[in-house]
């Protein structure tokens, strides 16, 4: 059986946060969307010692915010359409993360010396192994193998970052 | 054109900024894409390999992003191919802007930027193909009356 999230995240505190085989939840395009996530919050380890640190952890957590957005709408739409009885509850679940993340991203845009990378980085792979492997892993038995499942994943494509656009700073 | 499908040269002398781009622009689909760490390595893999599209730093060590650009305008293009490029900068005052679009860059990007905004410049840039300076050209042309 699966390991607790919480041993997979203890386990890697200290490695390099990468993709793991037990992340999959039977669903090719949500396990690739799972993949794109656990990759930009592996890169905040190293982002955090390099150059520019602070550009880079920025545009990491702009990128996390907007990819899970990008995500979360997905696999809520897929949810509905295989008929997951809980998809209210594991909405509501998103909400709650896309808030926690935003309320981190403005933290550190405000004032990047008093968020501490480390704990951040931390907390990013709680959060997402933990989601991952306690709730999304909920929807297995409704998804795998279920074509409905692929291709409500596929019917929200790129497009939804066209979709709101941005102020700038000129 | 198709997003997907875009070949983009990513110059950049921070790695990590380098890789972040990289993992970006896949998170986007955009599978084809190199990575030079200095704007001399850049112009070394132009001669060899055709990218849609090139992001550049603007402060970088040796070549900067202006100078990059400024290269390719007057040795690499030609008048039926002109090589889109978007400078990618970490202060973006209007100076820099000027500079960008007086070095004959398309479009320019803050850092930290997100996934939207770099998408909408780089969609926006690869379907009119025009220039910052054409662009703001275009602003002023508006007939007055
Ligand atoms: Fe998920
Ligand atoms: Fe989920």
């Amino acid at each position: 059986m699966n390991k607790s999230a919480q041993t997979v995240a203890k386990e890697q505190a200290s490695e390099p946060f990468t993709w793991s085989d037990a992340y999959s939840v039977g669903v090719p395009e949500v396990d690739a969307d799972h993949m794109v996530l656990v990759e930009l919050i592996g890169m905040i380890d190293g982002a955090a010692s390099g150059e520019e640190s602070q550009m880079v952890v920025s545009t990491v957590l702009n990128a996390l915010y907007d990819y899970t957005d990008y995500h979360f709408e997905r696999e809520e739409r897929m949810q509905r359409a295989i008929g997951y009885p809980d998809h209210k509850e594991h909405k509501q679940g998103h909400d709650r993360l896309k808030e926690q993340v935003m309320a981190y991203l403005r933290r550190y845009q405000e004032d990047p010396a008093q968020v501490d990378i480390g704990e951040l980085a931390t907390f990013l792979r709680c959060w997402i192994v933990e989601h991952i492997l306690r709730e999304d892993a909920q929807y297995r038995p409704y998804a795998e193998n279920n074509p409905k499942a692929s291709e409500a994943m596929k019917s929200i494509g790129l497009d939804f970052f066209m979709e709101k656009t941005e102020d700038l700073p000129a | 054109m198709k997003l997907q499908n875009l070949r983009i040269l990513i110059v950049d002398d921070n790695a990590n900024m380098r890789r972040l781009i990289h993992t970006i622009l896949r998170s986007m689909n955009i599978k084809e894409t190199m990575e030079a760490g200095s704007g001399a390595q850049a112009l070394e893999i132009l001669s060899t390999w055709q990218p849609d599209l090139v992001l550049v730093d603007y402060v970088m060590e040796g070549m900067d992003g202006i100078e990059f650009t400024k290269k390719v305008r007057s040795t690499l293009d030609t008048d039926n191919k002109r090589l889109p490029i978007i400078v990618v900068t970490g202060y973006a005052d209007l100076q820099r802007l000027h500079a960008a679009k007086e070095a004959g860059a398309n479009d320019f990007v803050a850092k930290p930027f997100t996934t939207k905004t770099l998408m909408q410049k780089i969609v926006r840039v690869m379907s009119n193909g025009l220039t910052l300076k054409e662009m703001m050209e275009a602003k002023q042309a508006v007939p007055a009356g």
